[in-house]
């Protein structure tokens, strides 16, 4: 416990001294406008940020939901190791049968395809 | 007092490792880049003229980064702008304190472990720090307040998703065989011998689940092949808009978690610090096995890194399909055959 406390403190003062190492031993020299806007094209930006964002990226984000926290629920059944009984075994069989017949149906209907 | 003091000493071991390897990472990213390339590579940083085959490198790059100006562009949120890179570095250093670097050494009368924190579910703690530390380049993105960077956070968050989901169903085989979710119990058990002879080291009894993790973790650290979220020779990046330490932050976390990958890889199916047939005791010992820890995890560091310099980065749709359609299935076939073997075989 004393350990995992340290390891906070620590790990805190080190990334305390890192993200404010540009305040105190960088310059900090005045900057016209221009040169505070988002580094793109040298033009000023059209749009807002985020405007153009794929919902690509949505979708991915539902899938991983459903899934982590289905996949999760594998790793507990390394303690179970020693009294795994038929009963337990067929119960670890479907629930891992389920995960993939829930990957099989997506994969089919095309919800992993990126195009 | 000695408990406190012992605490703090393999904590600052932890810390150490992972930060020393990170710099000579940098280093060794440049030269055998540079080897493979045929080229010289970074050889100019001096110290009294002594070169050093250019190991001052990495501590000219860290007095430079930290001297540099602090910028926040106009659009960005300062808070989460400052938050993002200290969430992703500090969620890699403090996985570095999970990590069995070594077993018990008895020395005075009393039990010395030398893995820093101790921990019957040091892996979910370990996973779990590595997923937060993703967060930070998300939030980067995010806060950027700029096109490229929001592009880049978006891809970084999609590929880690695409490769976290993955990398639980691909550990959960090996935790299963060895009946623990404890990185020190994991080690352990991997010091028995087959037949007399042959380690039981999870890469020999978990092969597929081997090359899955190495897979899923070098995606889990960005590099290439999967750096898409960097894109290194492109603007498109959710670092764009940072400099300085903050910008050297997310390089440093990237370095370091490959070197928490590196190291529960070893701990997991390269058997940690053990060898077959050697017996460690006393302080020769315990250095003996921080040694072995280290060079272990140096060779797969090496392996990553010529990987890194050899392939081809993929494209994003190969790279998001790789994740779902081909590391997951295969780790929870992996997952279940294991199950119907140890539960068959014992």
């Amino acid at each position: 416990m004393t350990a995992a406390l340290f390891d906070l403190l620590l790990v805190l003062a080190l990334v305390a001294l890192f993200s404010r190492s540009g305040r105190l031993f960088g310059p900090s020299p005045p900057h016209s406008a221009d040169a505070e806007l988002p580094y793109e094209t040298g033009l000023p930006p059209l749009d807002e940020e985020g405007r153009g964002a794929s919902v690509l990226y949505w979708r991915f984000a539902v899938l991983f939901v459903v899934f982590d926290a289905d996949l999760a629920f594998l790793l507990p059944w390394a303690l179970a190791r020693t009294g795994l009984d038929a009963a337990a075994l067929g119960a670890v069989t479907a629930f891992t049968g389920l995960a993939a017949f829930m990957l099989a149906y997506l994969w089919r209907k095309g919800v992993l395809s990126c195009r | 007092m000695t408990d406190w003091l012992w605490a703090l000493t393999k904590v600052v071991y932890g810390l150490a490792f992972g930060l020393g390897l990170a710099g000579l990472l940098t280093w060794v990213e440049r030269k055998q880049s540079a080897v493979i390339q045929d080229r010289i590579g970074a050889n100019r940083a001096a110290v009294l003229n002594w070169r050093l085959l250019g190991l001052f490198h990495p501590l000219a790059d860290a007095l430079k980064l930290m001297t540099k100006e602090n910028f926040v562009g106009r659009r960005a949120d300062p808070l989460f702008h400052a938050l993002a890179p200290a969430l992703t570095l500090g969620c890699g250093l403090a996985a570095l304190a999970f990590l069995p670097y070594g077993g018990e050494v008895e020395l005075a009368g009393r039990a010395w472990s030398l893995q820093p924190v101790p921990s019957p579910v040091g892996l979910v703690l370990v996973m779990g720090l590595l997923a937060l530390g993703a967060h930070g380049v998300v939030m980067a993105g995010y806060a950027s307040g700029a096109n490229y960077g929001l592009l880049g956070g978006l891809r970084g968050a999609a590929q880690l998703i695409a490769y976290e989901a993955g990398m639980a169903a691909v550990l959960a085989g090996p935790m299963f065989v060895y009946g623990t979710l404890d990185l020190q119990e994991a080690v352990r058990w991997q010091g028995r011998l087959l037949g007399g002879w042959l380690p039981a080291w999870g890469a020999l009894l978990q092969p597929a689940a081997f090359l899955l993790f190495l897979t899923a973790g070098i995606a889990a650290t960005r590099r290439v092949p999967f750096d898409l979220p960097e894109g290194e020779p492109e603007i498109v990046g959710y670092f764009v808009e940072y400099s300085g330490m903050k910008f050297g932050m997310f390089m440093l976390a990237d370095f370091v978690e490959s070197v928490v990958v590196a190291g529960v890889c070893v701990s997991l199916f390269l058997g940690g610090w053990q060898i077959p047939g050697a017996r460690f005791s006393g302080w020769a010992g315990g250095a003996g096995m921080l040694a072995v820890f280290a060079a272990k995890t140096g060779a797969v560091l090496f392996l990553m890194m010529q990987i890194r310099w050899t392939f081809p980065r993929l494209r994003f749709d190969q790279l998001l399909s790789l994740g779902w359609t081909g590391i997951l299935p295969a780790a929870l076939a992996n997952f279940i055959l294991t199950v119907w073997a140890v539960r068959l075989w014992g």
